[in-house]
């Protein structure tokens, strides 16, 4: 993702965040935009980019919250790299396992931020207090925002990554 | 070089620079004006999509049925009629205790709050917090642990401040911790957030007495709050009779999800706990 299309595509989506997701909590869970498109991102390109983007889109999530700064990309950037991991393109051959790899990915993101929260804010929370009451809407918040998401980030990346053929 | 060992070291950059964002961010607190160098631009923008929100939010109340309305209807005006004796029997102890404390000579200090109005920008972007961020800050006069109120009551918190933005530790987040006490019975015991969104009165003592329906109050103890502040009001007492210590559960005065104007008390004088000092000071050592 270029930085011109990168960054005022993670401001509008922290904006929004921060001012009209907010408002849209089910039980205590609301719609991780950023998250979303990090891990969209990151299931779409192999290379180091999904990464990157987990780090910047941690960061503007964190201007307009009360967390110590740095500790949505802490929680992010793992799960960028893991993701990365998975082999093949594989939203190209099947829609399931992008769906697999974004539950997986919410749900550890979510685990991750909780024990940063804990570890860097003193926040401790109960835990399934939180699954419960947080992070499971959020997740279910999240697979079901990654499906469009996949598909207007998947035209944005063969746009910019076309596919290479030897002749 | 590899694509997966390229991978791996700007792995290994961005997680040892985020910690380094971290560091900087909780020690030096320098992280701040370079924060609010960002998001103050952004501000206007994300006031405005509040501000649209909560409107849409509020014209997406759903019709009611007619006789409910009705029935609504002539509950609150039985309401307001009960409230407007109370209004007059309240005045007549206003006036018999000014009366009373003139006779007494004593004479009531009202600290000289100074106030800071401000609008929300935001709520925060982590659904485990509740902060908001207003548009007022250092530059304002705002100094971290300001108490925030609204014309309901209590807010939460001034937790960190940049020039120009403040950000505010709402008292329903679970890592708030407020001195409060009873208006009727005078129990104290100390307010806290719960993720649900509500409020949780802890660690009042079980010889305290408490009633579903009292107002529950800032104590002033410790500093941090002007006393007297409406928190909330009791809606459930548990006396487990084997704890130390008995809980109430608080319906806050306050909605916390439909905050537009707060206010920033930028100076009070805090309860006077200094006799407490000198108590500990004379009591000899064992």
């Amino acid at each position: 993702m270029s930085l011109q299309f990168g960054i005022p595509l993670f401001i509008i989506a922290a904006l929004l965040q921060a001012a009209v997701l907010s408002h849209l909590r089910v039980y205590g869970g609301q719609p991780d935009l950023i998250v979303v498109i990090v891990l969209a991102w990151s299931t779409l390109d192999r290379d180091r980019e999904g990464m990157i983007w987990a780090f910047v889109g941690g960061l503007f999530l964190d201007l307009f919250s009360g967390a110590p700064f740095g500790i949505s990309s802490l929680a992010l950037i793992p799960i960028a790299y893991f993701i990365g991991l998975t082999e093949a393109q594989v939203y190209r051959t099947n829609i399931v396992l992008p769906l697999m790899l974004t539950l997986a990915g919410a749900l550890a993101y979510h685990g991750l931020y909780l024990l940063l929260l804990r570890f860097f804010g003193g926040v401790s929370l109960s835990w399934s207090e939180a699954l419960g009451y947080v992070t499971l809407p959020s997740v279910i918040f999240d697979v079901i925002l990654v499906i469009p998401a996949l598909r207007l980030l998947s035209g944005w990346y063969t746009r910019l990554h076309p596919r290479q053929v030897k002749i | 070089m590899r694509r997966e060992s390229r991978r791996l070291l700007t792995f290994g950059v961005l997680l040892l620079l985020t910690l380094g964002l971290l560091g900087l961010g909780s020690r030096l607190s320098i992280i701040r004006p370079l924060i609010s160098a960002v998001t103050l631009p952004l501000s206007p923008i994300a006031r405005l999509l509040t501000g649209g929100t909560e409107t849409i939010a509020g014209l997406s109340t759903p019709e009611e049925d007619p006789e409910v309305l009705k029935a609504r209807n002539r509950e609150l005006e039985k309401t307001v009629a009960e409230m407007q004796v109370e209004i007059v029997r309240l005045r007549e102890i206003e006036r018999d205790y000014y009366r009373l404390s003139g006779l007494v000579n004593y004479t009531t200090q009202h600290p000289d709050e100074n106030i800071v109005t401000a609008n929300v920008i935001s709520r925060d972007t982590s659904s485990y917090l509740r902060w908001i961020i207003i548009n007022r800050g250092a530059r304002d006069g705002i100094k971290v642990g300001n108490p925030v109120i609204s014309d309901l009551g209590l807010v939460g918190r001034v937790e960190k401040v940049a020039a120009n933005l403040s950000w505010i530790r709402l008292a329903n987040d679970p890592a708030s911790l407020i001195n409060a006490r009873t208006q009727e019975s005078r129990a104290e015991g100390i307010v806290t957030g719960l993720l649900q969104g509500g409020l949780r009165m802890d660690k009042i003592p079980q010889t305290q007495l408490m009633d579903v329906g009292d107002l529950v109050l800032t104590s002033g103890l410790g500093g941090m709050f002007p006393a007297d502040i409406v928190i909330g009001q009791v809606t459930n007492v548990s006396k487990p009779p084997a704890e130390l210590f008995q809980t109430a559960e608080v319906r806050p005065t306050v909605d916390y999800n439909n905050l537009d104007i707060v206010s920033v008390i930028t100076a009070f004088i805090p309860v006077d706990t200094s006799v407490f000092d000198e108590q500990i000071q004379a009591t000899p050592n064992p």
